[in-house]
């Protein structure tokens, strides 16, 4: 049996990813900056070492939220019509995330050691516990990407009030100028916290690929 | 090898059935013509048997290995359908380009120096968006993916919709050219018939999700007939033998004969008979319905 390298496919949309949230990351801090100019303390440099790691955080779940629905919608129809074997294409796609993750991870504590300059092990902390989030976002936009696609309008009514509602939360906060997320990320920085937040993520992850894999398993295509 | 089979295949949705009880075999090496009317149930047929869509019952298997969620199988098999332009997202969101280049990902045998001569010889404009090319022009990108593919068993769904005659001559001159190289399978689903009949080693026809005819073509051209005359010398000359299609000229009559194997028409009947066209034949068994 001749098997194809699929890795070119999920490469591209991995590296993707990971430039569209730092460019998001970037913008959306800007944006803040400019937002909250007169509320601020200590200049942009500060504000920027300060906030970029959260809006790290914000613009990879808002990102991975549109991607996962835009994937079902798009790319999904057309790999399967081309491999209609789901449980191939789900294993795939759940690597894909992982491997998103794991590059945001990276990122993630890069920032946080040079711009933040947080000691090695809270970079890491905070990283894991970023990741764990990040997870958390993509279970449930999973289980969205579900009623997106199967519910039509319905659901797409649903994914947008989420979206949303999320998007307000985080156009709030960046208005406020307030750096209440990092504050409560420092208080956190522990093993212990991170093993909970991960666990918690790859809980939720494992759950809405089990949802979405047991949903589209035997859906029928349409292109 | 067993070929290409579907055993009592059923596809409902709700209480509507849409294919019953098919039972079909597509051998290695031949062109399929797969012709019915609107609603037949052909595309569904084609979706079941290349698992784009469960059936309710029944198996499909390619070569003994059942088809469903199993890779082995699916490699043998391209199923290209037809681009829905209605459709406001999937495929038509992406350029020609994309779409060609994910197939080559996932098409093990992929031949990508057919697809780039396909491209230039279709004129296609690889770089726009499938939902603003024209119809013709989708169904050359699904033309494309069929042929490059490769694979074993190749299942095109209208794939000539669209097109003008001078393309359309040169898609089957391509899988001509490529039968002939490959010796790959093909089942062509097309409501062009007489264009494609000549091509068509077997045809099978579809009516209210059942297969009512799988036969070598030219077989069944040679035992379908269109008998004309008065109408008692039409029945009497008729009886005993399955007639379609029957219709009134003037005081007369015309009807579509077909015989079996070792059936024949009475020579000394004063009755006018005349060979059919595949499309005369697939009209007979497909469309008698009442006239409003």
């Amino acid at each position: 049996m001749k098997r194809k390298n699929t890795l070119p496919f999920w490469g591209h949309h991995i590296l993707e990813n990971v430039g569209a949230i730092c460019a998001l990351a970037i913008a959306l801090d800007i944006f803040s900056f400019l937002m909250s100019y007169d509320e601020i303390d200590g200049g942009i440099v500060l504000f920027f070492r300060v906030s970029l790691p959260t809006y790290i955080l914000a613009g990879a779940t808002f990102w991975m939220f549109i991607y996962v629905l835009g994937f079902f919608k798009t790319y999904y129809p057309v790999v399967l019509s081309f491999q209609a074997c789901r449980s191939r294409i789900h294993r795939e796609m759940a690597f894909s995330f992982l491997a998103t993750d794991l590059v945001l991870f990276l990122i993630m504590t890069g920032v946080l050691l040079i711009l933040s300059r947080l000691g090695v092990e809270d970079a890491l902390i905070v990283g894991v516990e970023s990741m764990g989030l990040i997870l958390i976002a993509e279970g449930f936009s999973l289980a969205f990407a579900v009623l997106y696609v199967r519910y039509g309008k319905v659901g797409g009514v649903i994914c947008g009030l989420a979206g949303a509602l999320f998007g307000g939360v985080v156009g709030a906060y960046m208005a406020s100028g307030n750096t209440l997320f990092s504050g409560f990320m420092e208080h956190i920085i522990s093993w212990a916290s991170a093993g909970i937040i991960v666990g918690a993520g790859i809980g939720v992850f494992l759950v809405g690929t089990a949802v979405m894999h047991l949903v589209f398993r035997k859906a029928q295509l349409y292109i | 090898m067993e070929g290409l089979m579907c055993r009592n295949i059923v596809k409902r949705y709700g209480k509507k059935t849409v294919l019953d009880q098919v039972d079909l075999t597509l051998e290695h090496g031949k062109i399929y013509g797969l012709i019915g009317r609107n609603g037949a149930g052909k595309t569904t047929l084609l979706s079941v048997l290349t698992a784009q869509n469960p059936a309710s019952e029944g198996q499909v298997s390619c070569d003994g290995l059942p088809v469903w969620e199993n890779p082995e199988a699916l490699e043998k098999i391209c199923f290209s359908r037809e681009l829905n332009p209605m459709n406001g997202m999937s495929a038509n969101a992406m350029k020609a380009k994309e779409y060609l280049k994910i197939a080559s990902i996932y098409f093990p045998h992929w031949d990508q120096a057919l697809a780039d001569r396909l491209v230039r010889l279709f004129g296609l404009d690889v770089k726009k968006r499938i939902c603003k090319l024209s119809k013709g022009m989708m169904s050359m990108v699904t033309i494309i993916v069929a042929m490059a593919s490769k694979a074993e068993f190749t299942l095109l769904d209208e794939p000539v919709a669209g097109l003008d005659v001078v393309a359309r001559e040169q898609f089957y001159q391509v899988l001509l050219e490529e039968f002939q190289n490959t010796g790959r399978t093909f089942l062509i689903s097309t409501h062009i018939i007489e264009e494609a009949a000549n091509i068509f080693e077997e045809v099978i026809m579809i009516d209210k999700g059942r297969i009512i005819l799988k036969e070598n073509t030219e077989d069944l051209l040679e035992h379908c007939v269109c008998i004309s005359g008065k109408d008692d010398v039409v029945d009497a000359a008729a009886a005993g033998l399955e007639t379609h299609h029957p219709e009134r000229i003037g005081r007369g009559k015309t009807v579509m004969v077909r015989l079996k194997e070792g059936q024949s028409l009475d020579a000394s009947a004063d009755v006018d008979v005349r060979g059919v066209t595949l499309q005369q034949v697939f009209v007979a068994l497909c469309g008698e319905e009442e006239h409003v």
